[in-house]
């Protein structure tokens, strides 16, 4: 018997199973577009089909499946992968399914004769012929899936219901789906689903959480539930399921105990606006059904005793629905109510739903900025939750473990032909340690991806003297000040940075003063002004920066007090702010090898401003020399409400305008580098953003053709890779590359681990290359890209994305959260955001 | 619990960002602002005819006007403030450029050029760790190896 075979005898026995709604509207979609044959892999118009589950709520694209950018880059089609560097031996979390080369999924249509309203009743009726469907089966009403094939195709047959009416069922096949193919991805994810379920574990967002082993960290009133991110996807060479640890921080109160407490803290008089304030924007978790809610308002006329219309229009009080439907006494009669609004479908026109939630039953969930800012909480936390690669690989084995011993859970695998199989791993390549290059000699550092230490006493590139600029500080830090300023001097000295004597002024405590400090003394000829706060005040902070950004263009830097009562640590401490104060005075501490003439590099990132809702920041950051050590930073506010950036034309066109202004000629090659993109985002990135930036080269002059590539970074990706290491795992070295397996076949791409984890498991950064006329190598790409985390002078060591988009981070957060505004132009060509 | 507040229920507290804005491809499409460009894009494929009758705003891409009328609204574009400040920056910045010193330090000649396409030679720095070492052979043959590819031993086109 074949492997099918022997699957549908043993259904026989089996009962449950996977029902699965379909958007019908996609379907129809679907279908004008007649019969698809999806023997070559991808299927472009199965993209059309959405699945929707049971429920209502629709699977978004997060996998961006349907975007095959690989096939527009001729130089890539056949291969994509580098070959510098020491080859190393890499574990990954990502697991075989088993499936045979042959294996196929069946669509068919099914319509009734006569028609029938409830999709219950053609459930049951279809599935009366048990033994002609099998085991697999999943039907929504209108689609039918199997994992065979029937005789025909096209089948008749025949039901009568319960009231006698007999009624003709068409079974039609539509389609014969491949496992590559976008359809049949998401039809595993919602098998992956069900297979989760079955191991008691909860969905929760996009991941699932086991709510029956948490972690209690009762000091600080949190729990974790530990759980994974789990998926499955068609990677290079096959499809895989890919599982990486996560966890969910619950606060252990309710958001009823917050008000209270809440209550007792402040004025009675400013309760209602400050609950608001604080709550409004928060999700919580609803324990009794696992689900989480926005609050996005406070109802305080309603209580739990009043009642609502359920369904059917019977009225029903809040006390009563949670006592009959969960079994849950309230306790507090008097509390008010929680408003949710649900998320509407995509297209919907129609008002969305609005529930009410009992305070009492909802948990917070997440951290607050108070709890991210304390240091001992988030060392705590990082205990439990930051795994080093041999927990991760116990959890993850666990994991597996599971699926394959709990019989329920194996069996809704292997009843569509799924198995879990064996941990794949592969072969990354190490590459070469970059040189470091500073004014008179080139530094190899001794320590991979860390040269503070090598950088001592060694002359940077350049930078123009510090001669004309101002100190602030309050009366009673005048001697932390002088001290730092001796610290600076000494710290300058051998890295070649003149420092003069500044002028100093001293000022009153209040926030205020410094301000109208800064107001008084601040002209257009000074270089810089420091200012040392002596508390972490925000709107002190905010202030300042916000009148030397765009009042008054000087940069600008702050140091807290505190910081410089840590005396062991001051020349450390002086040589880090000395080199802040180098960039923001638009000069080069080091550089390394760019083997290409005529390069700019540019990095883009958005964020939402914190004050202004809806109002998106967009910082894009190009390099302005060709040595890439200069940079030239644009920031643009809008009102969109979304991460999507709308005004690349422009920024783009300053920056080539300015590498003209500095290089006496247009670059020949542009390199983008777009952080910030979410999953699901990458068609807009490809079909909206691209061609902003491209519209900008056709106008400029008739011969100018640039080669152009454009790369998505994703710091966070779901792939983890372990090297074996004396017998256990531990984290691959920096600078490994992979580009084989873990990779997708529809796109050129590739891994890049440019981060020093200390703790923990690291982080490997995903790069996705979706537009590139250039024709370099993979090699060389990967390789560039390795080069351009070296530079972000702000840390004397490699980061974890390219210099340009942490720049362009670092802007945006400045603007999003201190500034809301576009700073000057004036400030453009120094990283006063630093 | 205190009481007190809203007089109405149905008046919530809800992101006031649900303007709708007109589809320039379907006037009966009428959408959310944050839901804009996906839209733009979506819709763009089932009108190619109207597509190819709008231009592109410079200053926002959202903006898709009649080829005939772009001037204008480039003319007239709220939006177009974001190049106001490049225009007096560009007057300002005359008096400011004595204080940016360029540099005068070059890099010396990088061993590689990418340009024509030649590699390192030469023996890499070992990232690796002491107790890893690079495997004598690779657990299965590399698909990249056979390729049309440079041989990093020898640097010859293998």
């Amino acid at each position: 018997m074949t492997g099918r075979a022997r699957v549908r005898a043993r259904g026989q026995a089996l009962t449950g199973s996977t029902v699965i709604l379909l958007d019908l509207q996609g379907m129809n979609k679907f279908y004008s577009s007649s019969y698809v044959s999806v023997q070559d892999g991808l299927s472009a118009g199965a993209s059309g089909c959405t699945l929707l589950e049971r429920g209502g709520k629709t699977r978004c694209n997060f996998q961006d499946l349907g975007i095959n950018t690989r096939e527009t880059m001729a130089h890539v089609k056949d291969c994509k992968t580098g070959f510098s560097g020491i080859p190393v031996k890499v574990i990954t979390n990502l697991y075989s399914l088993g499936l045979p080369r042959e294996w196929q999924l069946y669509q068919y249509h099914v319509t009734f004769n006569p028609e029938l309203e409830s999709r219950r009743l053609r459930l049951a009726l279809l599935y009366s012929h048990t033994e002609l469907l099998g085991k697999a089966k999943a039907f929504d009403g209108a689609i039918l899936f199997l994992s065979q094939k029937l005789e025909n195709q096209v089948t008749e047959l025949v039901s009568v219901t319960k009231r006698d009416v007999t009624v003709n069922i068409t079974v039609t096949l539509t389609n014969q789906l491949a496992s590559s193919s976008p359809v049949c991805i998401q039809f595993f994810n919602i098998v992956l689903k069900k297979v989760l379920k079955k191991l008691s574990m909860y969905q929760v967002g996009r991941n699932f959480y086991s709510p029956s082993d948490p972690v209690e960290i009762p000091q600080h009133k949190l729990t974790l539930w530990p759980g994974f991110a789990v998926s499955i996807t068609q990677f290079e060479n096959r499809v895989m399921l890919s599982a990486d640890v996560s966890h969910k921080v619950l606060r252990s109160e309710t958001v009823l105990e917050f008000m209270t407490s809440l209550y007792t803290r402040i004025d009675s008089a400013c309760f209602i606006q400050t609950c608001e304030k604080e709550l409004i924007g928060l999700i919580v978790l609803t324990r009794y059904n696992n689900k989480t809610y926005r609050i996005d308002d406070i109802d305080w006329c309603v209580k739990p005793t009043d009642t609502f219309p359920k369904r059917d229009g019977t009225e029903i009080s809040y006390v009563d629905y949670y006592k009959q439907q969960y079994d849950i006494v309230l306790t507090d009669l008097n509390q008010p109510m929680l408003v949710s609004r649900l998320k509407s479908k995509q297209n919907s026109t129609v008002e969305p739903r609005v529930v009410h939630l009992i305070p009492e039953l909802c948990y917070l969930t997440g951290l607050t900025s108070q709890a991210i800012s304390d240091f001992r909480l988030m060392k705590d936390l990082a205990q439990e939750m930051h795994l080093n690669p041999e927990q991760r690989q116990q959890r993850l084995s666990r994991l597996a473990d599971s699926i394959q011993r709990i019989k329920e859970a194996r069996l809704e695998l292997e009843m569509w032909g799924l198995q879990l199989g064996y941990q794949v791993s592969l072969t990354g390549r190490v590459v070469p340690t970059e040189k470091i290059l500073i004014r008179e000699q080139t530094c190899l550092p001794m320590s991979a991806g860390d040269w503070s230490k090598d950088m001592r006493n060694m002359k940077i590139i350049g930078v123009q003297p510090l001669d004309n600029w101002l100190m602030l500080c309050s009366n009673r830090n005048g001697e932390l000040a002088e001290n730092l300023l001796n610290c600076l001097k000494r710290a300058g000295g051998p890295m070649g940075f003149h420092i003069e004597y500044p002028r100093i002024v001293q000022v009153q405590e209040s926030p205020m003063a410094f301000l109208r400090a800064v107001q008084q003394h601040v002209n257009p000829e000074v270089q810089l002004v420091m200012c040392v706060l002596s508390s972490n005040q925000k709107d002190c902070y905010d202030s300042i920066k916000k009148f030397l950004s765009l009042d008054r263009p000087v940069p600008s830097q702050c140091v807290l007090a505190r910081t410089l009562n840590k005396q062991g640590m001051m020349m450390s401490i002086a040589t880090k702010i000395a080199v802040q104060i180098i960039c923001k005075l638009g000069g080069e501490p080091w550089a390394v090898e760019i083997p290409l003439k005529s390069l700019m590099v540019i990095g883009i990132d958005v964020s939402k401003d914190a004050l202004n809702k809806g109002i998106s920041v967009v910082g894009f950051v190009a390099s302005t020399n060709s040595r890439i050590t200069r940079w030239f930073s644009r920031c643009i506010l809008r009102n969109t409400g979304t991460d999507i950036a709308d005004c690349l034309k422009v920024c783009m066109k300053g920056a080539i305008s300015k590498w003209h202004k500095y290089n006496c000629e247009l670059p020949a090659r542009i390199i983008v580098y777009r952080d910030g993109v979410a999953d699901g985002q990458l068609k807009m990135v490809v079909d909206y953003e691209v061609p902003q930036l491209l519209s900008v080269l056709t106008e400029l002059t008739t011969n100018y053709s640039p080669k152009v590539s454009v790369i998505v970074v994703r710091k966070k990706c779901i792939p983890r890779f372990f090297a074996e290491a004396n017998r256990s795992l531990q984290n691959p070295p920096v600078g490994t590359i992979v580009d084989t397996e873990a990779t997708r076949p529809e796109w050129y791409d590739f891994y890049l681990i440019s981060q020093l984890a200390r703790q923990g498991t690291v982080n490997p950064t995903y790069y996705n290359v979706v537009y590139d006329n250039s024709g370099l190598k993979p090699d060389h790409m990967q390789r560039l890209t390795y080069k351009m985390c070296h530079l972000y002078y702000n840390w004397p060591g490699l980061i974890r994305v390219p210099a340009p988009c942490q720049y362009a981070h670092k802007l945006t957060f400045l603007v999003s959260q201190s500034i809301h505004r576009e700073p000057s132009l004036e400030l453009a060509d120094k990283l006063f955001y630093l | 619990m205190a009481k007190g507040g809203k007089t109405e229920k149905e008046t919530y507290n809800f992101p006031r960002n649900q303007k709708l804005i007109q589809c320039p491809y379907d006037r009966y499409h009428q959408i959310r602002a944050c839901r804009f460009p996906y839209h733009l894009i979506k819709c763009r494929k089932n009108h190619p005819d109207i597509a190819e009758q709008l231009a592109t705003c410079p200053f926002n891409a959202r903006h898709q006007v009649p080829r005939a009328e772009i001037r204008h609204h480039i003319s007239s574009c709220d939006d177009k403030s974001c190049i106001e400040q490049d225009i007096v920056s560009q007057s300002n910045n005359c008096h400011r450029e004595k204080m940016n010193t360029v540099s005068m330090w070059q890099p010396s000649p990088c061993d590689e050029d990418w340009d024509k396409g030649e590699e390192l030679v030469m023996e890499p720095k070992n990232n690796l760790m002491p107790g890893m070492r690079a495997p004598r052979s690779l657990p299965y043959s590399l698909s990249w190896k056979s390729s049309n590819m440079y041989c990093s031993v020898c640097n010859c086109l293998s």
